[in-house]
C-alpha cells in the first residue's frame, strides 16, 4: 500500500472518525465542494453531506464563534482556519469563550471544539501565510495545543483530539502536507505523550510539527561527525511530556531547542526554563535555541528565516563542545 | 425607516387584549411574578453594593422586562443567551434565589465556584449560558447552537440578548452573516436606548433578517414579537432581529406596573397576592442570604479545578503548591 501524506492521513482519519461518530462536523471556508485549500476535508461533502460538512462564511470570528454554539449544543465540530495567520480575529472567541466556558461554568458546559490551524512557512505564502503562533495558543489555560509531524502522529492525535472532552488546537505542518510517512491505520496517539525520534547520549534535541524533518537531518549529519542526538519530537505543546524532556536532558545533560516561530517570549522558552528550572543538576552546556528571527516571515529569503541544518548543526556543535 | 416602536401595554388594558397576546394566564402570571421578584432581588444586590458587601454589581431592572418576556416567551428547551443584565431571564428560566446569591457573592454554595462575576450565572437546567466578560461574542454562540438545532432537525431556537455596544462589535456581523447564510433558528434580541443612529432595526434589514422594532418596556410587545420570531424559525423562515427601546427611564419604572394592570385586568391578580407575593419573594432572599452567611465564602480547594477535564501535569504540581500555601 502507498503511504500517505499528512493531508491524506488527516483526511482518513477524519472520515473514519465521521464514521465513528455522527456527532461530528466539519465546517470552514471552503471544506465543502473545494475540499479544503489544501485539500485535508476532500471527498467528505460527497460522503456525509451538507448537515456534516458545512461551508461557513471567511471570517475566523463566525467561524470559531459557531464552532462555539455547535459544540455547547453537544456536536463535536472541527473548524479550518485556512492559514493559522487569519486565526487573530477568531481570538475573542478563542480565549474568552472557547477556553473558558468550562472554568467559568464550574464544568457545566464544555467546549469539545477541533480547531484545525494549517500553520509555518516554506511555501511561499508571505507574511500572512506563513505565521507560527503556537506561542499564542499556549498562554491560554484550557486548550490543548497539538502539532503532528508526520501523518501517522497527525492521524492518531486527531483521533484523541476528536475522542476528548477539550477544545484542541491543532496544528498541521503545512509545508509538510505532502509528505509521506503513515500507513492506513487505527492507531490513537495519546494526547501529551513526546515521541523519540532517535537515541543518542551526547545532546538532547527537542522539536515539534514542521521542523521535526530539518532536525533529523541535522541529527544525522552530527552522527557522522560523532555527536549523537537523542531526539524528542513533542507532539504534544500543552500539556507537554516533561517526564520524556528531563529523563533524557538527564542522559545527555545538553540541550538545542528548535522551532521556526519568533525567538523572543516563543514556545521553547518555555522548555528552556523548564530545563533551568528541573534540569540544572544535568546541565553541562547552555540550553540553545534556535528559532525564526523577530521579525514577520519575509516572503524572499524564507530559508534564512527558517532554522536550517547548517544553523542546528552549529548549535549542536556549540552545545556539545561547551 | 420612521417605524415606531410597537406597544400594547398602555394605560387601558383592553387595548392590549384587542390585539393578539401569545402568552397564555400561566406565562402572564409568572412574567409578572418574575419581575416582581427581580426587583427585589435588584434592591437587595444594591443594598449589599452599598455596603461594599458586593464589589461588582450592575443593576438588572431597567433590562427586566425585554429579559423576562423573552425568557418565558421561549420553549423549556430553546436556548438563552443572555447579556450580564439578565437576571430576570435566570429568574424566569427556573434560576434559584439561593443559587444567585451564593453566586453574587461567591459564597460555599456558589455552582459557578466564584468564578464568574456578580450576576453572571449559569443553568443549563435551563439552558441559559453563562454570559463572558466581552461584548457580544453570544450572538455568534446563538447562531452556532441554532445551526446545530438545524442540523439536528430540532425545532427549537436559540436567542440572545445584547445591548447596542455590541452591535458595533464583530460578533454582530458574523453572527447575523451566519444565521440568515444557514436560515438558522435564531433571535437576536438587542436592548436599545432608541438614541443610536441609524436605528439598530434597520440595520437588520442589510443582512436580510426579519425585524422588529418594539418597546422595550412593555412585557407583551417583547414577547409577541419572540413569540412570532420563534414561530416563524421554527417553520424554516430564518431569523428576526428584535430591537427592544428601553426609552426613558420613567417607562422602565412602570413596567411592572403596566403588566400590573394587564394581569389583574385578566383576573389573574389583586392587591392581596401582590402584598403575599412581595412578601414571599423578600423572605426567599433574606433566607437565600442568611444560608449563604453560614456557609461562608468559597473556598480555594476547586480554584484549578475545570480548566481542563483532566488536570494536567501544570496544574497538579500547582494545585500541590497552592495546598502547601494554605498549611503556613
Amino acid at each position: 500500500m502507498s503511504e500517505l501524506t499528512i493531508a491524506q492521513a488527516v483526511n482518513h482519519a477524519l472520515r473514519a472518525e465521521m464514521f465513528r461518530d455522527d456527532r461530528i462536523v466539519v465546517l470552514g471556508d471552503e471544506v465543502g465542494a473545494l475540499g479544503g485549500l489544501f485539500g485535508v476535508t476532500e471527498g467528505l461533502l460527497e460522503e456525509f453531506g451538507d448537515r456534516r460538512v458545512i461551508d461557513t462564511l471567511a471570517a475566523e470570528g463566525g467561524l470559531v464563534g459557531t464552532a462555539v454554539g455547535l459544540a455547547l449544543y453537544g456536536l463535536r465540530p472541527v473548524a479550518e482556519i485556512q492559514f493559522a495567520d487569519f486565526v487573530w480575529s477568531g481570538f475573542e472567541q478563542l480565549v474568552s469563550e472557547m477556553a473558558t466556558l468550562r472554568y467559568r461554568s464550574a464544568g457545566q458546559y464544555t467546549c469539545p471544539v477541533v480547531l484545525r490551524v494549517p500553520y509555518g512557512a516554506g511555501v511561499g505564502g508571505g507574511m500572512y501565510q506563513s505565521q507560527s503562533p503556537e506561542a499564542h495558543f499556549c498562554q491560554i489555560p484550557g486548550i490543548t495545543v497539538v502539532a503532528p509531524a508526520d501523518g501517522t502522529d497527525a492521524a492518531g492525535l486527531l483521533r484523541s483530539a476528536l475522542r476528548g472532552e477539550d477544545p484542541v488546537v491543532f496544528m498541521e505542518p503545512k509545508r509538510l502536507y505532502r509528505e509521506g510517512r503513515a500507513s492506513m491505520s487505527d492507531e490513537v496517539v495519546p494526547l501529551g505523550s513526546a515521541r523519540v525520534r532517535r537515541e543518542g547520549a551526547d545532546v538532547t534535541l527537542v522539536t515539534y510539527g514542521s521542523t521535526v524533518p530539518v532536525t533529523l537531518e541535522a541529527a544525522q549529519l552530527a552522527s557522522a561527525r560523532g555527536i549523537q542526538a537523542d531526539v524528542l519530537d513533542l507532539r504534544t505543546l500543552v500539556p507537554f511530556d516533561i517526564a520524556a524532556l528531563l529523563r533524557s536532558i538527564a542522559k545527555t545533560g545538553r540541550a538545542v531547542l528548535v522551532s521556526e516561530a519568533p525567538r523572543s517570549g516563543g514556545y521553547v522558552a518555555e522548555l528552556a526554563a523548564t530545563l533551568a528550572e528541573r534540569g540544572i543538576m544535568h546541565l553541562e552546556a547552555p540550553v540553545e535555541r534556535v528559532t525564526g528571527f523577530d521579525t514577520p516571515v519575509p516572503y524572499a529569503h524564507e530559508d534564512k528565516y527558517l532554522p536550517d541544518v547548517g544553523r542546528i548543526t552549529a548549535a549542536i556543535e556549540r552545545v556539545a563542545n561547551f | 425607516m420612521g417605524r415606531q416602536p410597537l406597544s400594547l401595554l398602555s394605560a387601558d388594558p383592553e387595548s392590549a387584549e384587542s390585539a393578539k397576546v401569545h402568552l397564555d394566564d400561566e406565562q402572564l402570571r409568572a412574567l409578572y411574578e418574575t419581575l416582581t421578584l427581580t426587583r427585589v432581588v435588584d434592591d437587595t444586590c444594591a443594598r449589599l453594593h452599598r455596603d461594599g458587601r458586593v464589589g461588582f454589581f450592575v443593576p438588572s431592572l431597567p433590562a427586566a422586562a425585554s429579559s423576562a418576556a423573552a425568557a418565558i416567551a421561549l420553549d423549556d428547551d430553546d436556548w438563552l443567551f443572555p447579556s450580564f443584565r439578565d437576571a430576570a431571564a435566570y429568574l424566569a428560566r427556573g434560576g434559584r434565589i439561593d443559587d444567585f446569591v451564593a453566586q453574587l457573592l461567591a459564597a460555599a454554595g456558589d455552582p459557578l465556584k466564584g468564578r464568574q462575576l456578580p450576576g453572571h450565572g449559569s443553568l443549563p437546567a435551563g439552558k441559559f449560558v453563562a454570559p463572558s466578560g466581552a461584548a457580544g461574542t453570544q450572538i455568534q454562540h446563538a447562531a452556532g447552537v441554532a445551526l446545530a438545532m438545524q442540523l439536528r432537525g430540532e425545532a427549537q431556537v436559540a436567542l440572545a440578548i445584547f445591548g447596542p455596544s455590541a452591535v458595533v462589535q464583530g460578533a454582530f456581523h458574523t453572527g447575523l452573516n451566519a444565521a440568515v447564510q444557514h436560515q438558522a433558528p435564531a433571535i437576536f434580541l438587542c436592548r436599545t436606548s432608541g438614541a443610536e443612529a441609524p436605528p439598530i432595526a434597520q440595520r437588520g434589514v442589510g443582512y436580510g433578517l426579519e425585524t422588529e422594532l418594539v418597546d422595550g418596556t412593555d412585557c407583551l410587545a417583547v414577547a409577541n414579537a419572540v413569540a412570532v420570531a420563534r414561530t416563524r424559525a421554527v417553520a424554516g423562515g430564518g431569523p428576526t432581529l428584535i430591537e427592544a427601546v428601553a426609552g426613558a427611564a420613567e417607562l422602565e419604572q412602570d413596567a411592572a406596573g403596566r403588566l400590573r394592570g394587564f394581569v389583574e385586568h385578566r383576573g389573574l391578580w389583586d392587591a392581596e397576592r401582590e402584598e403575599a407575593f412581595v412578601r414571599r419573594c423578600l423572605d426567599r432572599v433574606l433566607d437565600a442570604l442568611e444560608a449563604v452567611e453560614n456557609a461562608g465564602p468559597m473556598g480555594p480547594e476547586s480554584l484549578l479545578d475545570d480548566v481542563w477535564a483532566e488536570q494536567p501535569w501544570m496544574l497538579e504540581e500547582q494545585a500541590a503548591r497552592l495546598k502547601e500555601g494554605d498549611d503556613v
